[in-house]
C-alpha cells in the first residue's frame, strides 16, 4: 500500500499504517542526530528554551549535506544515518514531542518499538545512501540550528520536502518490526550453511 | 601551471567524480541484481538506488549525504622519483575537493567531538603497498561510516580449514549487513597478523566487483561466500530479497601455527573510487 501524505498529519493516519507500506511525504520535518537528541533532552531537563520547536514534527535521523551561497542554504545530500545510535533518547523525545513518526536507517530496539505502538507513532526506513535523491526532494530550508556548536551534520535542520521517498514502514504501532524479523530468518539460514 | 597543482587539480578530479559517479561495474551489478529480485520491495530498493545514482550524476550531486572518510591507497612503485611528494598532494586535493564538491566535514577528534573538515590527524588514510617499478597507482575511496562499523576482526581456530572461515564470516557478515547500506561488497583478508588480516580485507574491497582471486581455492571460497550471503535474505535497504552482497573479494597471507586472523572489511552498496596514476614523467592522470 503507498500512503502519499502532505505533513502535519493526524496522528490516527500514521497508527493505521502497517508494515511494509510505502510512504512519500511531502512538508516539514526536522533532522537530528544522536548529539541532538541528548542537546533536545538536556533541554528538556533543565527548563532550558530550545530556539525550536519540535512538537509535531517527523524526526529524520540524517546529517545532511548543504552548500551555503548569496542566496542561502542548498541541501546537496539528504539520506538517513543509523538510527541504533538514538534508541537510548528516543521513547523520551517521543513521549514529549508527540512525533507522529521517526525516519531512519536500520530500525531501533525494543524501547523503541514499544513506544511506537504507546504512542502509535511509526518507524520509516529510507533506502541508505540515497542522499541525492533525497536532495532533489527539499523544497526549502526554514532553519538551521546549533550549526556553530556541533558542525553540520549534527545541527538540526528543519525542511521542507516534497515527494520525499519512497520510505517503507519498517516498524508499525501494532509493534511489528520488519528489521527484527528479517534479521531472525537471517540468522536461521545462515546456521543451516 | 606548477607540477604539484597538476597532481593537486587531477587528485580533486578523482575525488569529485568518485563522490558523484557511481563506477561501471558497480551499476552494472546492480542492474544485474534488479534481473534477479522477484518481490516488490527489493525491487523497488534497488530502483531508488539506480534512481539516486543517475540523479547524482546527472546533478554533480555526491551519492550519498555521508562522502566519507578520505582514503588513498597507494601502489607506490619503489623507484618513483615523486614518492616524497605525494602525501601532501593527497591532502591539498581533499582540501580542495571538501570546497568544490562539496564534501561533508567529517574529520572529527575522538574525544571532543571538535569537526575539522577533511583534513588532520591520520586523515585523508593513506595504505602505501610499496612495489617495484617506477609508476604511482593512486586508489581514492570514499569510505562510510556505516559500513565502516560493520568491520570485523574474527579469531577462528587454526587448523579448522575453510569452511570454519566460511561460517565464522557469514556469522559475521549476517549480524552487520543490515547496518552497512546494502548490497555490500565483501572483502576478507585471511591470515597474516591482526592488523595484516585487517589490511588485505581493506584492499581487497579496491578490485573490480567481476574480478575473482587468482588461486582457486580463494576463488572457490569467494563464489561459496557470496551464494551463502546472499541466500540470507537480507536483501537491498536490508529489508529483504537475494542481493545482500554484490561481490565477495578474499585474499590470504601465511599464518602463525597458532593463530587464524580473519579481517572482514565492507563497502556499502555506493562503492565510491576512482584511480589517478603518477607515472615517471610527473604528470598525473585520472584513468577511465
Ligand atoms: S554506509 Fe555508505 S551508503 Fe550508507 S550512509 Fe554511509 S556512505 Fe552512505
Amino acid at each position: 500500500m503507498i500512503h502519499r501524505v502532505t505533513l502535519p498529519i493526524p496522528q490516527a493516519s500514521v497508527a493505521e499504517w502497517r508494515a511494509g507500506d510505502v510512504v512519500i511525504v511531502s512538508g516539514i520535518l526536522l533532522t537530528a542526530r544522536d548529539l541532538a537528541h541528548r542537546r533536545i533532552l538536556n533541554a528538556a531537563e533543565t527548563g532550558w528554551d530550545l530556539p525550536f520547536d519540535p512538537t509535531g514534527l517527523p524526526i529524520f535521523h540524517c546529517g545532511p549535506l548543504a552548500r551555503r551561497d548569496a542566496s542561502g542554504w542548498t541541501i546537496t545530500g539528504l539520506g538517513p544515518t543509523t538510527s541504533a545510535r538514538m534508541e537510548s533518547s528516543t521513547p523520551a523525545i517521543l513521549a514529549r514531542y508527540q512525533t507522529p513518526f521517526l525516519i531512519g536507517k536500520g530500525g531501533m530496539g525494543p524501547a523503541t518499538r514499544q513506544s511506537l505502538i504507546d504512542h502509535r507513532a511509526a518507524y520509516l526506513a529510507a533506502v541508505g545512501g540515497t542522499g541525492a535523491l533525497g536532495a532533489r526532494a527539499v523544497d526549502g530550508v526554514v532553519g538551521v540550528y546549533w550549526l556553530e556548536e556541533v558542525g553540520m551534520p549534527d545541527a538540526v535542520w528543519i525542511l521542507r520536502v516534497r515527494g520525499y521517498g519512497p520510505l517503507v514502514v519498517t516498524m508499525d504501532s501494532t509493534g511489528r518490526d520488519l528489521h527484527d524479523e528479517i534479521a531472525r530468518a537471517a540468522e536461521t539460514r545462515s546456521t543451516t550453511v | 601551471m606548477t607540477r604539484r597543482e597538476q597532481w593537486v587539480s587531477a587528485l580533486e578530479r578523482a575525488v569529485r567524480t568518485a563522490t558523484v559517479v557511481l563506477p561501471r561495474d558497480v551499476v552494472q551489478a546492480l542492474r544485474g541484481a534488479l534481473d534477479r529480485e522477484t518481490t516488490e520491495l527489493a525491487r523497488l530498493h534497488l530502483e531508488t538506488i539506480l534512481e539516486n545514482e543517475r540523479v547524482a550524476r546527472e546533478n554533480g550531486l555526491p551519492l550519498c549525504q555521508d562522502t566519507g572518510t578520505p582514503v588513498f591507497f597507494v601502489r607506490a612503485g619503489a623507484e618513483s622519483p615523486w614518492l616524497a611528494d605525494l602525501p601532501d598532494a593527497l591532502s591539498d586535493a581533499v582540501r580542495a575537493a571538501t570546497d568544490s564538491v562539496p564534501l561533508r566535514p567529517s574529520a572529527i577528534h575522538p574525544f571532543t567531538d571538535e569537526n575539522v573538515g577533511n583534513v588532520a590527524r591520520g586523515v585523508p588514510v593513506i595504505d602505501w603497498d610499496l612495489v617495484p617499478g617506477r609508476d604511482l597507482e593512486i586508489t581514492y575511496v570514499a569510505k562510510g561510516g556505516g559500513s565502516e562499523n560493520a568491520s570485523g576482526l574474527l579469531f577462528v581456530p587454526p587448523g579448522a580449514g575453510s569452511d570454519a572461515v566460511l561460517r565464522a564470516v557469514l556469522t559475521h557478515v549476517v549480524r552487520v549487513a543490515p547496518r552497512a547500506c546494502p548490497p555490500i561488497v565483501i572483502g576478507v583478508g585471511i591470515g597474516g597478523t591482526a592488523d595484516w588480516a585487517l589490511r588485505l580485507a581493506k584492499r581487497a574491497l579496491v578490485r573490480r566487483l567481476d574480478a575473482r582471486h587468482p588461486d582457486p581455492s580463494i576463488a572457490a571460497f569467494e563464489v561459496r561466500l557470496l551464494d551463502a550471503v546472499n541466500r540470507s535474505g537480507i536483501g537491498p535497504a536490508g529489508l529483504g530479497g537475494a542481493t545482500t552482497a554484490l561481490a565477495v573479494h578474499a585474499d590470504f597471507a601465511y599464518r602463525h601455527p597458532a593463530s587464524l586472523p580473519v579481517g572482514v572489511a565492507l563497502q556499502c552498496w555506493a562503492d565510491r573510487r576512482a584511480t589517478v596514476r603518477i607515472p615517471e614523467s610527473g604528470i598525473a592522470e585520472v584513468m577511465e
